[in-house]
């Protein structure tokens, strides 16, 4: 990243005068960003100071109601045990097939059946998880079958695992594909110089390898962040907008709030969580950059 | 760009004739992984093709409440297309929603493609005040979940009066910042002098950006679209809040009740026609998503 | 990578043949929803059909044919209440006087009985009836055709359905109820001219048949499945439907005609066409469908949307035309059964009127929502526009069978709307979370708004009044949970602890069902102050349910008898699986030993019956933890940020007034008193006692259809009045309770794990 915009202070050279040249580029993209995005953020985080329906100003007393809220607290604490379980799993494991399936012969065809569960509509995933997940359904039969006792698992603990899977089930492919294309960026001139110098494999993967993927990741971390909010999609199909509390999200929580009219709360929690987001963003920028 | 890539990849075939034992066995545990990994999908493919008694002996157990467990055996033991052919021929709504599927994908893609690239090429390689500013504004937008501007989105797009109108889904969509993030890293990786030699050549602005960064560009451009692709393909929330017209509702939020045996053959089939177009564009574009995403982030 | 480039080029080829595909289909469709739109905007112009009931001077019990006379005058042939035979009625004022001309005579032969069982008549006058003749020993009957002319003289025509016996067994085959009737019947009858008559059978066939003489010119082979709809003759064309199709003859030369797609069209989408008449001798029709009048000229591309059937009394749902008689292109009468006509006899004429200075479309625009479709309610609508012309109600339930969309992506919706000020003007409430809306200031107060017309259950009427007399909800309607029981499983007054100690008293029932009926019952107990709920109770409630239901067996489906309620009249309101009527054959037939349930409709009849089948049978208010308990329905608000808060208010006082309450349709027991004993009295059973049997398995169960006994009407008054507490309208809570009791009574949880989990859920919800 900071190679970018290192190199980037460089071209400020070229295109000083030509400051506002460049914004028009964005102004189209930029005006509709406007309306469709940031109008209704500053809405938002208008509506957070005031109270739900009759919209009076009611300071910062909304951000005290969320902040003690216990299903917010419980929402906050799923979501974020959630993603923080979720994504370097998801990463390390990613990077673990792509590295095993990296020039490899059949390589491809892995891959590829990796990454159609992507494509599946999450309508079509919710079917296939509940007549998997029922408790008496395919998974307990074949337990069954092995003589173990089953689980009820969507109304229990086992919802969370349920969910993390199927978030790694669906997005393993993309981020193996993202990490092949990473492992393919590096040149093979540097490995045959290694392999010159004596160094074995695992050196290999060590020295050159992770330290040249260091860029991919920050895009995959990003990526797979984004595509985390995306079970929220499976979990509320499956189990509706009361599951097992284990996956209850932030998500579940706003769609019940804004159902309810807690446009209030709804609002102040908004904001808040954006300012996570903020602070999170600017932190891996400045891991990456340092 | 792309020629390099494939360079690269012959020299580094022909090195490789030793097999490391070890990592043969890793594949093959992949290769199994991947197995379980399709199943789902083998699932759903192998329902829609079972008549509606079968399904109802099978999945009793779950949707009548019947005691015992479900079963699903790999093949269906009288495979039928009949699910097919009352979605083909019974449900003209079906049709109904995979057109407004295709108008919202395909409208979304054709906007995306003008305005993102255009803001991705001005992120990329101009410089205005407050540049890093807007980009970090992008990647918060890009990050916030649908949810948090329900309410409010919902409010604007009344405004305009595009509520309960393909526009309303279409429009904001148009202008979401995911595409410019990636294709922004794509176009920074265009080498300056690349651009300074053009310029000197007499290249005007447009020229530059028609003509030698979307070209380079094509395959972020195409990979950033197969995402677009699946993203706007598969679209639940937007719909279900912006659409009460149920003759809006693309095929995503399509779903018949399962829970009405009679109609989980249909489910199942419904599930396999809306995902047909979504993996041939995924495999279409697998190769782009590839070389596109990634080159942008891959030091020289 | 060479086959990457491959797998890419298929993947593309075949995207694009897929999406070709799509633009296929979807052309088609796209062609004919266009026509469609087009219909509505030529009536936009200018002028409307108003609607009004006639007060035709007779009461009609039955109405057979209604026709525009080649003098221009009207004829009605029909019957009338306590009339032994059918008469003749003229107008010839369009509708507004009628005269009778004589009655069709009663033609007794040889101590045989028979009766008069339909008729038509034709533009000139002449009337062709059917009657049912039987043997004097009882037992066959079969029916003829008489002609009867401009006097009254009849004479039976020399005709005789063929293979009556045959096609009498195929036709009623497991038809319990038309046993009596073993032969062939006529089940369809046209007299479009003088020459002909037009007649069908139950197998279908349709018989061209010559008035002067009785011979057949033409038979036209149809299937038995087009019999149940009506077919009708216009001009020359003979237009029979039936199987999702339009089917047309030319009489003349009793060939098919190639097909109307038009008219296919219309029907696929509103069901068969109801009753159809010509001005000009047939080249063009007037055809009654589910949602108003249209008008087609044969061979052309469109058919227009004369009247819209969703402003006015045609597209009500109890409404059935019989017949529609074009005065002139501005005038017609639709004869019809509706069970709610002003008449109170079931039948109705109604006379439609264009009015060219009215606007096509009522300017005012009324929104109702509901989560659930409601017959009830469409029929208070159709009965409130006909009075104000100005309003449209636009009435969309959110849930139906086919769009899949859950109760909570409905609200989600709802709630977008009301918040851009989109939204509805009144809100029928069942369902929805009625105490969130009057919380965030929804709903409207309407504590100033004068409910009057009639004596109200106070107790129910309050159920949602705050401690100092604030109104925002009322229920317009309410049911009350109640068992019937021999008195070894149930005694009158015991309560939930007595009940729930006894033995076998939920065999063959579904436990969900069990956990749903007992919830209305026992949740209203369970809110404490800060309205979370006491887990005690909810604990003793899982803990002596499953107590008391025992063991579970998977074959309880098996074990009862599933009802396929036929006999209910159609558009009336859907019965619910946790109904009390749904529990009286399994009780009847004792497949269960108790039958308990939400109680909206007095069948006193069948109530009395069983009891006396039980030992010592009793029927008593639902033994809960919550006693006095009843259920709100149709609990009715008015949204403060709606557009039209007068008309609001007006449609809400209108639907507490008598005409309202009234209408039966089993959506529940009325609030107003009046309305209430008219709606438990059976009146309409007065005179006429009939006995109906059931049969299952062998067994006869037989139960008569008799007037309610006025000890009866007044001890369920006061057991009404003496109703206090209104079930927790909360269906977040009630899902949760029904999913998580019904895999403890499987024997899935125990009752202390079921009750755990509910608070969880319960209390994450309530923390929101």
């Amino acid at each position: 990243m900071r190679a970018l915009f290192s190199r980037k202070r460089k071209n400020q050279k070229h295109n000083k005068k030509k400051n506002m040249r460049g914004f028009l580029w964005i102004l189209p993209s930029f005006l509709g960003v406007m309306v469709f995005y940031l109008l209704p953020y500053a809405d938002v985080v208008r509506r957070s100071f005031l109270g739900a329906v009759d919209n009076r100003f009611v300071g910062i007393e909304n951000y005290k109601t969320v902040l003690g809220n216990t299903a917010f607290l419980l929402a906050v604490k799923n979501t974020l045990l959630f993603t923080l379980l979720c994504i370097p799993v998801l990463i390390m494991a990613a990077l673990f097939c792509a590295v095993t399936l990296y020039k490899s012969k059949y390589g491809g065809i892995i891959k590829s059946a990796f990454l159609m569960p992507m494509a599946l509509p999450a309508v079509s995933v919710a079917l296939v998880w509940r007549l998997l997940f029922h408790s008496q359904g395919l998974l307990n039969h074949w337990l069954d079958g092995m003589g173990i006792a089953g689980n009820d698992w969507m109304n229990t603990g086992s919802a969370f695992w349920v969910l993390f899977l199927s978030y790694i089930w669906k997005n393993l492919g993309y981020d193996i594909v993202l990490w092949m294309a990473g492992l393919a960026g590096i040149s093979t001139n540097i490995y045959e110089a290694a392999r010159v110098d004596g160094a074995g494999e695992r050196q290999c993967f060590f020295y050159i390898t992770l330290p040249n993927l260091k860029s991919s990741l920050y895009t995959i971390t990003v990526l797979s962040f984004l595509n985390s909010f995306k079970v929220f999609r499976e979990a509320y199909l499956v189990a509706g907008d009361y599951p097992h509390e284990s996956i209850y999200m932030m998500q579940h929580l706003f769609n019940n709030w804004f159902r309810a009219f807690s446009f209030d709360k709804m609002a102040a929690a908004a904001v808040l969580e954006s300012v996570v987001l903020l602070a999170l963003i600017l932190l891996l920028q400045k891991a990456w950059d340092s | 760009m792309k020629g390099y890539f494939k360079q690269q990849r012959i020299k580094v075939r022909g090195r490789r004739a030793v097999i490391h034992p070890g990592r043969m066995l890793l594949r093959l545990f992949l290769a199994a992984l991947a197995v379980i990994v399709l199943y789902p999908i083998v699932f759903l493919v192998s329902g829609s093709l079972m008549g509606n008694d079968e399904l109802a002996g099978y999945l009793g157990a779950v949707f009548l409440g019947k005691s015992g467990f479900a079963d699903f055996p790999l093949l269906p033991m009288f495979p039928t297309l009949q699910h097919y052919v009352e979605l083909s021929l019974d449900s003209p709504e079906f049709f109904v929603m995979f057109w407004n599927s295709v108008k919202i994908t395909f409208g979304v893609l054709i906007g995306q493609f003008i305005v993102g690239t255009m803001a991705a090429w001005g992120f990329a390689k101009y410089d205005f005040p407050w540049k890093k500013g807007f980009f970090l504004l992008y990647m918060i937008l890009m990050l916030l979940p649908f949810q948090v501007l329900m309410l409010s989105d919902y409010l604007v797009l009344d405004f305009f009066n595009l509520t309960d109108s393909l526009w309303g889904i279409i429009l904001p969509g148009v202008f979401s910042t995911f595409p410019v993030f990636i294709m922004y890293r794509f176009f920074a990786e265009i080498p300056d002098s690349l651009i300074e030699s053009a310029k000197l050549d007499g290249a005007k602005d447009w020229q530059l950006f028609l003509y030698l960064a979307l070209p380079i560009g094509s395959s972020g451009i195409i990979a950033c679209m197969v995402l677009g692709f699946l993203e706007y393909w598969s679209l639940i929330e937007q719909p279900m809040t912006f659409l009460k017209d149920k003759s809006l509702y693309p095929l995503s939020i399509f779903l018949p009740d399962i829970t009405n045996v009679g109609k989980s053959g249909m489910a199942f089939a419904a599930s396999v026609v809306t995902f047909l177009p979504a993996v041939l564009v995924f495999l279409g574009g697998q190769d782009y998503l590839e070389q596109g995403i990634m080159a942008g982030a891959v030091k020289e | 990578m060479k086959c990457g480039k491959w797998r890419r080029a298929i993947g593309l080829i075949a995207a694009a043949s897929l999406i070709c595909s799509g633009f296929a289909g979807c052309s088609k469709g796209g062609a004919g929803s266009s026509e469609n739109d087009a219909q509505p905007a030529g009536d936009q112009a200018a002028g409307r059909f108003l609607e009004e009931e006639l007060d035709t001077g007779v009461k009609f019990k039955d109405i057979y044919d209604v026709r525009r006379q080649e003098d221009g005058s009207l004829r009605i042939v029909g019957m009338e209440e306590d009339a032994g035979d059918p008469g003749v009625w003229e107008s010839t004022d369009a509708g507004v006087t009628w005269k009778r001309l004589y009655n069709l005579p009663t033609l007794v032969q040889d101590g045989a009985i028979g009766w008069w069982n339909d008729a038509a008549v034709s533009p000139g006058g002449q009337i062709v009836g059917v009657r049912i003749e039987m043997a004097s020993d009882g037992s066959s009957a079969r029916s003829g055709l008489y002609l009867v002319d401009r006097e009254g003289k009849a004479e039976k025509m020399p005709f005789e359905l063929p293979g009556e016996e045959d096609g009498g067994k195929k036709a009623s085959a497991g038809d319990a109820k038309q046993q009596e009737s073993g032969g062939n019947d006529i089940m369809n009858l046209q007299f479009p001219g003088n020459d002909w008559v037009v007649v069908q059978d139950r197998t279908g066939t349709v018989y061209q048949i010559n008035v002067s003489d009785g011979s057949v010119k033409h038979t036209y082979g149809l299937n038995s499945y087009m019999s149940a709809f009506p077919l009708y003759v216009v001009g020359n064309t003979l237009i029979a439907q039936g199987n999702e199709q339009v089917l047309c003859y030319d009489l003349l030369t009793g060939e098919q005609r190639s097909s109307e797609e038009i008219l296919n069209q219309v029907y696929s989408e509103n069901g068969p066409f109801s009753a159809v008449d010509t001005l000009d001798g047939g080249e063009s029709i007037y055809a009654l469908s589910g949602d108003g009048l249209y008008r087609y000229k044969f061979g052309g591309s469109v058919m227009e949307h004369i009247i819209d059937g969703s402003v006015n009394t045609l597209g009500a749902p109890a409404f059935f035309p019989i017949a529609l008689a074009m005065v002139d292109e501005q005038n017609l009468l639709v004869a019809a059964n509706d069970i709610n006509a002003s008449s109170g006899t079931g039948v109705c004429v109604m006379k439609y009127t264009y009015a060219a200075d009215t606007p096509a479309k009522p300017d005012k625009e009324l929104k109702l929502y509901s989560l659930y479709d409601s017959a009830a309610i469409r029929q208070c609508i159709s009965r409130f526009q006909k009075e104000r012309s100005d309003v449209c109600i636009n009435f969309q339930p959110a849930l139906s069978e086919d769009n899949g969309v859950t109760v909570s992506d409905a609200l989600k919706t709802l709630t977008t709307e009301i918040m851009v000020g989109n939204g509805p003007d009144v809100l029928i409430l069942d369902g929805m979370p009625v105490e969130a809306y009057i919380e965030k200031g929804v709903l409207k107060e309407l504590g100033a708004l004068q409910i009057e017309g009639g004596s109200y259950f106070d107790n129910i009427l309050n159920a949602y009044s705050g401690a100092e007399g604030q109104r925002y909800a009322l229920p317009a309607r309410f049911k009350i949970p109640m068992i019937q029981a021999g008195s070894k499983y149930f005694s009158p007054g015991e309560d939930f602890n007595a009940f729930m100690e006894r033995k076998d008293t939920m065999v063959n029932m579904l436990p969900n069902e069990v956990v749903e009926k007992f919830w209305y019952v026992c949740g209203a107990s369970w809110q404490k102050e800060d309205k979370t709920l006491d887990e005690s109770k909810v604990a003793e409630f899982l803990t002596k349910l499953k107590n008391a239901y025992g063991e579970y067996d998977a074959n309880v489906e098996n074990n009862r008898i599933s009802l396929v309620t036929t006999d209910r009249q159609e558009g009336t309101e859907i019965v619910s699986d946790i109904d009390f009527s749904m529990g009286n054959m399994n009780l009847a037939f004792g497949k269960c030993n108790t039958n308990f349930g939400l109680y909206k409709e007095m069948d006193y009849g069948m109530h009395k019956a069983i009891n006396e089948k039980l030992e010592d049978g009793n029927m008593d208010l639902m033994p809960g933890q919550a006693s006095h308990v009843f259920v709100p329905a149709l609990v009715l608000g008015v949204s403060s940020k709606g557009r039209q808060p007068e008309i609001a208010e007006e449609f809400v006082k209108y639907l507490f007034s008598q005409e309202a309450q009234k209408i039966k349709q089993f959506g529940g027991f009325p609030v107003e008193k009046e309305s209430f004993c008219e709606m438990i009295d059976g009146h309409q059973y007065e005179g006429k006692d009939s006995t109906y049997s059931i049969t299952v398995g062998g067994e006869i169960f037989k139960y008569y259809k008799a007037p309610t006994p006025q000890e009866e009407i007044t001890k369920l008054t006061e057991l009404v009045e003496s109703l206090t507490t209104p079930s927790l309208q909360d269906d977040v809570i009630k899902e949760v309770v029904v999913e998580q009791g019904e895999k403890v009574l499987k024997g899935e949880q125990s009752p202390e794990e079921g009750a755990a989990a509910i608070m969880r859920k319960v209390n994450i919800y309530l923390a929101e």
